[in-house]
């Protein structure tokens, strides 16, 4: 099931790409069709191998890294998904795609079943709390990539490089609007994680402490974010310090929340 | 009839996008009004002449002699008459003769010379600029026959092919620029500042992606009224006349500006539009600056989410469907082959109305007058047609080559001629 999915990962990411790298303009509706089969398809797989593998397995896919990334990318392409579908917009699927593919590709290397599962693992309350988290996280990535194609889209138009950035990204408008759709769709299921998380975690983890690297990276991160969205409601930022700030948030939080699962310890791992 | 060097010269000398910096054609731009006192200045030095003068060149397409033709007086004399001795060089001239002069006008007549390719509003500065030249009774039959024919082969290329399809033009390309900006322009102000034809091509073309509002200002206010009329011909929208001396205070209502003033100076500078921005709190807005010499401050650029774009950044834009324009390129150059071809002949066949008098003259037999006029008609398109595909194949070629290869037409020419002359008919070789 898992290589199945990769296949349909390298499949999106050919037909996405070969659409956005081309040199004409034009969307033959062919492609087009090929492309959402794609995409819903790589949804309904992502689910599907979930189902399998709790159903396997008897616990979440949340018990190491490797299926939380997993977890993330089905979190990514869903979320394309919803923003594809609503705003028809389907040139920015490549980027989007390149980063969920690199995500399975490495859970796939690596992810193994641990021997001895958690008890905690195994209750609703985590479950409810990792998958807001995920969505969270997805919106994360994605306010960074769209970030990221509206810093590119505003020099290409600045210096007036005409290549295939400028051709096939949508306009700068609906880039920052995406960019500030997801900040806030993340930031609300973050912060829906974190409250969960204070309240729920000291009575559910025994050696629960504050001062838990994941629980410090997790709050600054949210702390960011929460200045971000109070930014984008006051309007008190710059459009340009929006996008640098949603590209540099999203870069700063993967980086950050993989160098504390890998390098330092935490209550907060259960595998 | 002795020699070829009789017959008079077309020569073309000028700049343009590809031979000159902007700097250099907005100093050497000719205004509509400036042209006859221009034509004036080289009526005691050619023959004939006429003056296209746009955004992207000022060129100039004369009559002489040979002998007597001197390129750099015709250099000098623009650049005196529009004190640009200071920045132009006589290396930012493109200068081209007889066959090269011809196909240069006609190319730039069907726009394949023009900066955006398929640019139709060429045709209408050329016709302009020959009905100029001709009211100023600067042309003569040569010209008026280049021209003539010029337009001819433009019209052609509008009808024949698809090169203007989709208005790959200035204006075009602001319209793109702004959807790429701003996505929908449904709620979008465009300022007007000048009544220019560019300018109100542009409009026209945002008012059909259906922006809400319109204001236009000019010095001359009912300039401005009557660019609205024309606009709400075009759809109808929500428009405002706005006197020159206030546009200023409303900058900060508009999305989208169109700059198209005859001002020497910059209408808006850049401390003008800082202010303004901070006004709109960070709203992007695109600035289209057709001007020339350029409206608006090029430092105001610098502003964030301000897009400032001149003539040369546009350029950038509408090559984004060069290669469907370029497809299209070998169908005109076809039709421009077929059209230089027949101006060709009718150029050469001047010095030969003696020959043909003569034949008529001499011939008691009409029909046999005919076949002889025939024949040397048939032989005078075989001897250029030589010439001119070796043109048609190289079209980079240089004036030294062109003028050579005019004389060598010209003594082959010359001797059908006077086998005429002398004996009544042509003589194979």
């Amino acid at each position: 099931m898992s290589i199945l999915m990769l296949h349909f990962y390298f499949a999106g990411i050919i037909v996405y790409g070969y659409t956005f790298w081309k040199k004409t303009s034009d969307k033959p509706r062919r492609l087009e069709i090929v492309k959402k089969i794609i995409l819903v398809s790589l949804v309904v797989l992502n689910l599907l191998y979930f189902i399998f593998r709790i159903s396997a397995y008897g616990h979440a896919p949340i018990t190491t890294m490797f299926e939380i990334m997993s977890l993330m990318s089905f979190g990514i392409v869903l979320t394309y998904l919803y923003i594809e579908l609503k705003t028809k917009e389907t040139d920015t699927g490549f980027f989007i795609l390149v980063i969920a593919g690199l995500l399975e590709v490495i859970s796939f290397s690596f992810i193994e079943e641990l021997k001895e599962i958690n008890p905690v693992l195994k209750t609703w309350v985590l479950g409810i709390h990792v998958s807001a988290a995920i969505i969270g996280y997805s919106g994360i990535i994605l306010s960074g990539i769209y970030g990221f194609l509206y810093l590119r889209l505003y020099r290409k138009i600045k210096k007036n490089q005409v290549d295939s950035f400028f051709k096939k990204l949508p306009s700068l408008k609906l880039l920052s609007s995406l960019t500030r759709s997801a900040i806030s769709f993340g930031f609300i299921f973050f912060t829906f994680t974190i409250v969960q998380g204070f309240v729920w975690l000291p009575k559910a983890i025994d050696n629960f402490s504050y001062l838990d690297p994941k629980l410090i990276s997790s709050t600054i991160i949210w702390l960011l974010y929460l200045g971000g969205y109070i930014g984008i409601i006051t309007k008190r930022f710059k459009i340009n310090t929006l996008m640098k700030l949603a590209f540099a948030g999203s870069v700063f939080s993967v980086l950050s929340m993989m160098f504390v699962n890998i390098f330092l310890k935490s209550f907060h791992n259960f595998y | 009839m002795s020699g070829g060097t009789e017959h008079p010269f077309i020569f073309s000398v000028g700049v343009n996008h590809r031979s000159s910096p902007l700097e250099v054609r907005e100093r050497l731009s000719v205004s509509n009004s400036e042209l006859p006192d221009v034509l004036n200045k080289f009526k005691g030095i050619l023959d004939e002449c006429m003056i296209l003068s746009t955004c992207n060149r000022t060129e100039i397409y004369c009559v002489a002699d040979r002998e007597k033709f001197d390129k750099e007086l015709v250099k000098k004399t623009i650049i005196d008459f529009k004190n640009a001795g200071d920045i132009t060089k006589s290396e930012h001239f493109f200068e081209y003769a007889t066959c090269g002069a011809a196909n240069h006008l006609f190319k730039v007549a069907t726009s394949i010379d023009s900066l955006i390719v398929g640019d139709v509003q060429i045709m209408h500065q050329l016709k302009e600029s020959f009905q100029i030249a001709q009211h100023n009774k600067s042309t003569g039959k040569l010209l008026n026959m280049l021209c003539q024919k010029a337009l001819h082969t433009g019209k052609r290329v509008r009808h024949e092919t698809t090169l203007y399809e989709g208005a790959f033009s200035v204006s075009f390309a602001s319209v793109e620029l702004a959807l790429k900006i701003f996505g929908s322009l449904e709620d979008k102000t465009v300022m007007v500042i000048g009544a220019g034809e560019t300018a109100e091509l542009t409009a026209k073309n945002l008012i059909r992606k259906d922006v809400k509002k319109i204001i236009v200002t000019n010095r001359t206010r009912e300039n401005a009224e009557k660019m609205l009329d024309d606009l709400n011909k075009v759809h109808k929208f929500e428009s405002e006349v706005v006197d020159f001396a206030d546009f200023k205070s409303r900058i900060p209502e508009a999305d989208i500006i169109i700059s198209s003033t005859g001002s020497k100076d910059y209408v808006l500078l850049y401390n003008d539009m800082k202010k303004i921005i901070s006004d709109r709190m960070d709203l992007p807005m695109l600035i289209i600056d057709i001007a020339i010499p350029r409206d608006i401050d090029p430092k105001i650029d610098t502003l964030d989410n301000v897009f400032l774009k001149n003539i040369d950044d546009l350029e950038d834009i509408v090559n984004s469907d060069y290669e469907k324009r370029m497809k299209i390129i070998p169908e005109v150059r076809e039709i421009i082959s077929q059209e230089l071809l027949e101006f060709l002949v009718w150029y050469y066949s001047i010095p030969f109305l003696p020959a043909i008098q003569h034949i008529l003259k001499n011939s008691v037999n009409g029909n046999a007058a005919k076949h002889r006029i025939i024949r040397l008609r048939e032989n005078l398109a075989h001897n250029i047609s030589t010439v001119h595909k070796a043109l048609m194949e190289n079209e980079d070629s240089f004036t030294s080559d062109e003028i050579s290869s005019h004389n060598r037409l010209m003594e082959r020419l010359n001797k059908i001629q006077n086998d005429v002359l002398t004996h009544g008919d042509i003589i194979e070789d």
